[in-house]
């Protein structure tokens, strides 16, 4: 497992390393511009209508190219650098992909990954993109629904003993009256409260006690 | 690894964060709408070869549209590049193509119908070039700085190119076609005019070099007739003409031998649609327009004159041409002519006159469409105006349709409370006065009251009979279409309807219904120029006095440039009615200096009108309106001012003082925040706005103590930008320098420095908070920082806040975020109270807006969360902010070239409104913390009232029975 | 015993007791015979007693005092165990249940000298007044204690927040990049 950790860690060492490279080589000098080249694909649908509505926009619209009506694009006069591309239409989602041109004009596509910039997952080029999902921009509205209402905890907290109370004695009715007759003792046992001390009778007799020890004093008092 | 697992964080906090707003599916369109605009047209081809029915239009906004003739409304429209790489510098249309040519560079052509792109060529040359583009036979061919290409339509292969002799100083300007023949202009100041013939294939026919010492800089030279080379030289007084097929010489013809009386000064083209025109249409004057004509030898003669004409246009139609011509005929009114050019007869049977507001300007460039029904000749004619609205007039002179193309060009928006009724006014106004007894303010309220019954009444019976209740008439300008008859422009109840007033750059001044966006009025004022702020047109747009004073009237002020002199040119309104106020010229008002600084003193005089403050270059004070100088005089002691010098890193602070009998600004202090080394750029300054209202004067820490908000009033953020030159071990890198300044004191409360990143930032300032937004440069990023300033447990002074005692050094955290999309703008959401918790509102670039809760830039977001941390309510930081489009507030309704984002408070507290204003407007409303003052529309009123009702009846039977039951068990 | 005095019984039941020592006031079925069966019904270890009316119900009287003063008190291992299960949760019962414990005692003392001390008499009624407003004080402050826990009470700066005005502006600025 360590090992597989090492190996990973070296990988990635490894391609950030060659990305930095790259990246030195991208800042050299603006020589010359290039074409990014590419094409948008919907596969969700037939029909062709989306191409109208999308465009693609390097670096934010930095550079913007228009699809054809087969769904390829090409931007010209692009200078060298590290962009990130993006296909923009108000139904489809599609992934960025970055695209870095170094300074001779050598192309290459690789995932956009904003926290770890360093690595280098490349795809193919020219570009690629598929819808991937619809975009969603809106809630769902909460339906009332039956057992919404049923499976609430608060109508099952009310629901549950009234419903024991409710049913519980008829089932009880219909069993014999025997045992019926024995629950009912063994509630009497459970509620006879006799064999637990009475406090207030402790405390009367408690305090009582001595009251009445007194007025007995104050009578043999009396009687003397 | 890491990232998945950051991601399903996310997710989960996402979970419990279920508070973000969003739509629900059937609320579209109800309270938002969107506005789509163009731009000012410069290129109008009609559909070819005949039918019309759609326009093909290239305009100045960088975008390439396909309008339906019969409605105006958009069919396509393709939005290029902000800037000059969009820039379309040509277009051209034939039957089924469209052909563009963007910054001097990229020819495109384009399938007409769909706008999908046919193919794209990127030519050699120099992109300030004005490229230009015709096709030939089969071809497209393009002009560059420094080639002719000539590119077959259907596939972009096996094209040919020719390489224009002495590119580099001769300026290749003008690109014809004659008769299969590609001619290409170049000309050199002052010297000569190069002309290139072209075959079809690619062979240069001929290379002529003719002299010609008359070329200025504003020498106007186009092409006429097919193969005349004409240009307008103001120096000699004459027109210049060269027959393009066989180049000799140019033939002049002076100006006064064409029997004009007026010099060349005033003497220029009609500026047309089309490119390739025939047309050689000069005005005169300001109302006279000339029609010439070259004759074989190459001299020119006048063929017609056209007396009161303001713009003309000529059209070629089965085999004929034709001359369009508008002529004013009155106030607001104008007459349709049109020629035949071969007879000079009138075509139409009877006079069309048509109606058009005074309010768009002069008729800029029309262009004409005629067709044959039931035997006439019939026109649609394209105008567009000075104000860039761009109408259609077709039959007898009636406007189908109208494009406010001014509303793509905002330079400042402020929304205004409606006004109250009179009535409620009136009710209003009875808590205002203080001086009168208990019996006057009863009599006062039993009075109103009942007029208030009486109106009611009335209302009720009108409703009654099926009158629509009218009492404002809104000024309208006269249009005959699109009128708003909806209700009287009154404040609703909870003042969700507003007017957006908004400035634009050609100086048209519109308001328009927050509700639907229908324009309530508009003035024109050409005069007003917008200031330069950088790099954005902007004017200034105040409210100096809000609806709430009745019975004073609400008043508007916009502050701009001159058009002629440059100097201060003021316009003051009202911003319900649009009337001007009394003093006010209807050009607006000229004042006689140039202005350095200008805003609007917080505090309103007797008349509870905020003055305007105008500093001008010799740093005196004016005010607007002239008389509140005595009442600024008052205040002078307390009032402040801060200018900066954007270029030299300069910011200098002033106040108001007395000097014999004036009141000038005095310079108290000074900062230097430029670095000679990294070349600073002062890029932004954003203080706050002026009436925000904060609730909270503290925030409340998991162990239930405050820290309490260091909330300056006069502390703005100011962004600097520029690069650390490259040294022997470094490469040069971009800085961005942010700094906090009390701008009483001039202290700097804080600063902060980012290496390695570079802008556009964009700020907001906002209560106690900062937030930011950069490039970063190193990790290829954007992200986001936020700044909070605390006083401590402690407030220093908890009644006043004044810069000269305030706590020194404030407390101030700060985080920064990745946010992964690029963005035009960014802004917070406002609310009456300031109780509901704050939106980032984030206008991103791929037309999108995005609301993001403040909670999610908050410094305070700990990295490992405690019970502490929980129970304040920080979310454990992550670096990536969330987007997810659940927070697109514009939902599927893409937004091109965002400016700008304005929001304003409603009534409600939970509730805020949002216009974002650009190439096209978008409104809508936010609830930041959801809707948490009024019942949800979705609330079910019949299911409760039904539960409740149907437990009464149902514990009513029941008591029956149970007592009935009690009964029968006494009888057993 | 007396009894055999007497007409000879197969058993009798001694109401009076006054064949026994004085205190000893029990009523005693006593068997004539100690051979014979005891009649159905009769058990040994059931001690009826009969007290000196009078003083029985002073006695009854205290008793039932005390029963009525303590009430509050035995209510109180009840609140803790109800204040338990509420939880510090702000929602609708646990509020509710604060809200009944504020209620009752508030209403028992307001109340006190209608209904409780009006069943509070014999020897000991001042004592047990006063024990009966101490359980019910007592149950407050149960009540104020829960409130306390659940972060109701005003006892922090921060809860006084929302009453701090905002701070005057004292100066005035406006300006920005010189246009």
């Amino acid at each position: 497992m360590e090992n597989m950790n090492c190996i990973f860690l070296a990988i990635i060492v490894f391609l950030g390393s060659i990305s930095l490279a790259l990246s030195e080589a991208i800042d050299a000098e603006i020589v010359d511009e290039f074409k990014v080249e590419g094409k948008v694909e919907v596969v969700s649908t037939t029909n062709k209508d989306w191409i109208a509505n999308t465009q693609v926009n390097v670096e934010g619209g930095l550079f913007v190219g228009h699809l054809r009506s087969d769904g390829s694009f090409v931007i010209n006069g692009v200078p060298s650098g590290s962009y990130v591309v993006e296909v923009i239409n108000p139904t489809y989602m599609f992934e960025p992909l970055r695209v870095d041109i170094t300074a001779k004009g050598k192309m290459r596509a690789r995932r956009v990954n904003y926290l770890q910039p360093a690595v280098v997952k490349t795809v193919h080029y020219p570009l690629e993109f598929r819808d991937r999902r619809k975009a969603n921009y809106f809630q769902k509205r909460e339906q009332w629904k039956i057992t919404d209402f049923l499976f609430n905890p608060m109508v099952l907290t009310m629901v549950l003993p009234l419903v024991l109370i409710m049913i519980l004695p008829k089932m009880m009715n219909a069993a014999d009256p025997e045992a019926q007759k024995e629950m009912q003792s063994q509630m009497k046992a459970l509620n006879d409260k006799s064999s637990l001390p009475d406090m207030s009778e402790m405390l009367a007799g408690w305090l009582g006690g001595g009251a009445s020890t007194k007025s007995s004093g104050s009578k043999q008092n009396r009687k003397r | 690894m890491a990232a998945t697992g950051m991601n399903f964080q996310l997710l989960f906090y996402f979970a419990c964060l279920s508070v973000i707003y969003a739509l629900y599916e059937d609320q579209i369109g109800k309270f938002d709408w969107r506005q789509q605009y163009i731009g000012k047209v410069n290129r109008l081809y009609w559909e070819q070869p005949t039918s019309g029915k759609r326009l093909f239009v290239s305009t100045e906004k960088n975008v390439i549209t396909s309008l339906n003739s019969a409605s105006g409304k958009i069919v396509w429209r393709k939005v290029f590049e902000e800037g000059r790489r969009g820039e379309v510098d040509d277009m051209v249309h034939n039957g089924d193509v469209l052909a563009t040519v963007h910054a001097g560079r990229r020819v495109a052509t384009w399938h007409p119908a769909s706008g999908n792109q046919h193919w794209e060529i990127f030519m050699d040359g120099d992109d300030t070039h004005k490229g230009s583009v015709r096709f030939v036979g089969d071809l497209v061919v393009a002009l560059s700085s420094s080639k002719v290409y000539g590119i077959p339509l259907k596939v972009a292969k096996d094209f040919w190119e020719v390489e224009l002799p002495n590119s580099d100083t001769v300026n290749y300007k003008i690109l014809e076609v004659y008769d299969g023949k590609t001619y290409a202009v170049g000309m050199t100041l002052g010297s000569e005019v190069k002309v290139l013939s072209i075959g079809q294939d690619g062979a240069v026919l001929s290379t002529k070099s003719i002299l010609a010492g008359f070329l200025r800089q504003n020498t106007e030279c186009r092409v006429v007739q097919g193969y005349y080379l004409m240009c307008l030289c103001k120096m000699t007084d004459s027109i210049q003409v060269l027959n393009l097929q066989n180049p000799k010489g140019f033939v002049a013809t002076s100006i006064q031998d064409l029997g004009v009386q007026e010099n060349s000064e005033s003497i220029y083209w009609i500026k047309s649609f089309n490119s390739n025109e025939v047309g050689e249409i000069i005005r005169v004057g300001n109302d006279m327009i000339v029609i010439v004509n070259v004759g074989t030898n190459g001299r020119v003669s006048l063929m017609k004159q056209l007396p009161k004409s303001v713009i003309a246009d000529i059209v070629n139609y089965e085999d004929k041409t034709y001359i369009v011509s508008l002529e004013q005929t009155g106030h607001e009114e104008y007459g349709v002519s049109l020629y035949d050019m071969s007879s000079w007869e009138q075509v139409l049977d009877h006079n069309h006159r048509l109606h058009y507001a005074s309010h768009h300007g002069l008729p800029e460039q029309i262009s004409c469409f005629l067709a044959h029904r039931s035997g006439k000749i019939v026109y649609k004619i394209v105008v567009l105006s000075q104000d860039y609205s761009l109408q259609l007039i077709h039959k007898t002179g009636k406007i189908a349709w109208r494009r406010d193309e001014f509303m793509a060009y905002p330079t400042a928006v402020e929304m205004v409370d409606l006004p109250v009724s009179e009535n409620q006014a009136k009710f209003e106004d009875e808590f205002g006065s203080h001086d009168d007894n208990v019996m006057t303010m009863f009599v006062k309220r039993v009075k109103t009251q009942l007029s208030q019954l009486q109106t009611f009444v009335i209302q009720q019976i009108q409703k009654l009979r099926g009158v629509k209740h009218h009492s404002v008439v809104i000024e309208e300008g006269g249009d005959d279409d699109d009128v708003d008859d909806e209700e009287d422009l009154l404040r609703d109840e909870f003042s969700l309807h507003k007017m957006i007033v908004m400035a634009t750059t050609p100086g048209k001044i519109v308001g328009m219904r927050s509700i639907n966006g229908h324009i309530a009025w508009q003035h024109f004022v050409p005069e007003l120029n917008p200031f330069d702020r950088f790099g954005k047109e902007k004017v200034i747009l105040h409210v100096q006095r809000t609806t709430a004073h009745f019975p004073h009237l609400p008043q508007c002020v916009v502050l701009g440039k001159n058009k002629v002199s440059g100097r201060a040119h003021v316009f003051a309104f009202n911003p319900i009615n649009g009337q001007r106020i009394s003093q006010m010229p209807v050009g607006g008002l000229h004042l006689p200096y140039n202005i350095v600084q200008s805003f609007l003193l917080g505090e309103w005089d007797k008349d509870f009108m905020k003055p305007l403050i105008l500093v001008d270059d010799s740093y005196s004070v004016h005010t607007f309106p002239s008389t509140a100088q005595s009442f600024v005089t008052e205040q002078s002691f307390n009032i402040y001012m801060y200018v900066s010098d954007i270029d030299n890193g300069m910011i200098s602070g002033y106040r108001i003082i007395k000097q014999q009998n004036k009141l000038v600004a005095d310079n108290v202090w000074k900062v230097n925040i430029q670095n000679q080394r990294q070349n600073l750029k002062i890029t932004s300054i954003v203080a706050k706005k002026a009436n925000e209202h904060i609730h909270s004067q503290g925030r409340v820490l998991g162990d239930r103590s405050v820290l309490y908000k260091y909330l300056n009033p006069n502390l703005i953020a100011v962004v600097t930008q520029g690069e650390e030159p490259a040294t022997s071990q470094q490469k040069a890198y971009p800085v961005i320098n942010i700094y906090l300044i009390d701008v009483i004191t001039g202290h700097i409360i804080f600063h902060d420095n980012h290496r390695k990143a570079q802008g556009p930032v964009h700020v907001i300032h906002s209560e106690n908070w900062v937030v930011y937004n950069y490039y970063n440069t190193k990790q290829r990023r954007h992200e986001m920082a936020a700044l909070e300033m605390y006083e401590g447990k402690n407030q220093s002074n908890s009644t006043v806040f004044s810069s000269f005692t305030a706590p020194h050094q404030p407390l101030v955290m700060r985080q920064s975020f990745i946010f992964p999309l690029p963005m035009y703008t960014m802004t917070t959401s406002d609310t009456e109270k300031g109780i509901t918790a704050k939106d980032i509102i984030v206008g991103l670039k791929n037309g999108g807006i995005f609301t993001l809760p403040k909670a999610f830039l908050d410094p305070r977001r700990p990295l490992a969360p405690t019970q502490e941390t929980q129970e304040e309510g920080t979310l454990p930081y992550i670096p990536e902010l969330p987007v997810h489009t659940e927070g697109m507030i514009n939902y599927n309704q893409t937004l091109y070239h965002i400016q700008g984002i304005h929001t304003s408070p409603t009534g409600l507290e939970s509730t805020c409104l949002v216009l974002s204003y650009g190439l096209d407007l978008f409104h809508t409303r936010i609830q930041p913390s959801k809707m948490f003052d009024v019942l949800k529309e979705d609330f079910e009123h019949w299911l409760i009232a039904s539960v409740v009702l149907s437990m009464l009846v149902a514990s009513f039977i029941t008591q029956k029975l149970a007592s009935r039951k009690a009964l029968n068990r006494q009888w057993k | 015993m007396a009894s055999r005095s007497r007409k000879f019984h197969k058993w009798t039941i001694d109401f009076t007791g006054a064949n026994r020592a004085k205190g000893d006031k029990q009523v005693a079925l006593v068997s004539s015979y100690q051979n014979l069966a005891r009649p159905c019904g009769y058990s040994d270890s059931v001690n009826v007693k009969e007290v000196d009316r009078k003083e029985a119900d002073s006695q009854l009287i205290v008793k039932k005092s005390w029963d009525v003063a303590l009430a509050p008190l035995k209510q109180i291992p009840m609140n803790f165990f109800i204040m338990w299960m509420a939880g510090n949760t702000i929602s609708i019962f646990p509020i509710m249940m604060v809200g009944m414990m504020f209620f009752k005692p508030i209403q028992a003392l307001m109340s006190a000298s209608n209904t409780a001390f009006k069943m509070i008499e014999g020897s000991q009624a001042i004592l047990q007044k006063f024990v009966y407003m101490f359980g019910n004080v007592v149950c407050l402050g149960l009540a104020v204690y829960k409130c306390q826990t659940m972060g109701l009470l005003p006892t922090t700066p921060s809860d006084w927040l929302a009453f701090v005005e905002p701070q005057t502006r004292m100066e005035f600025s406006g300006g920005g990049a010189m246009l």
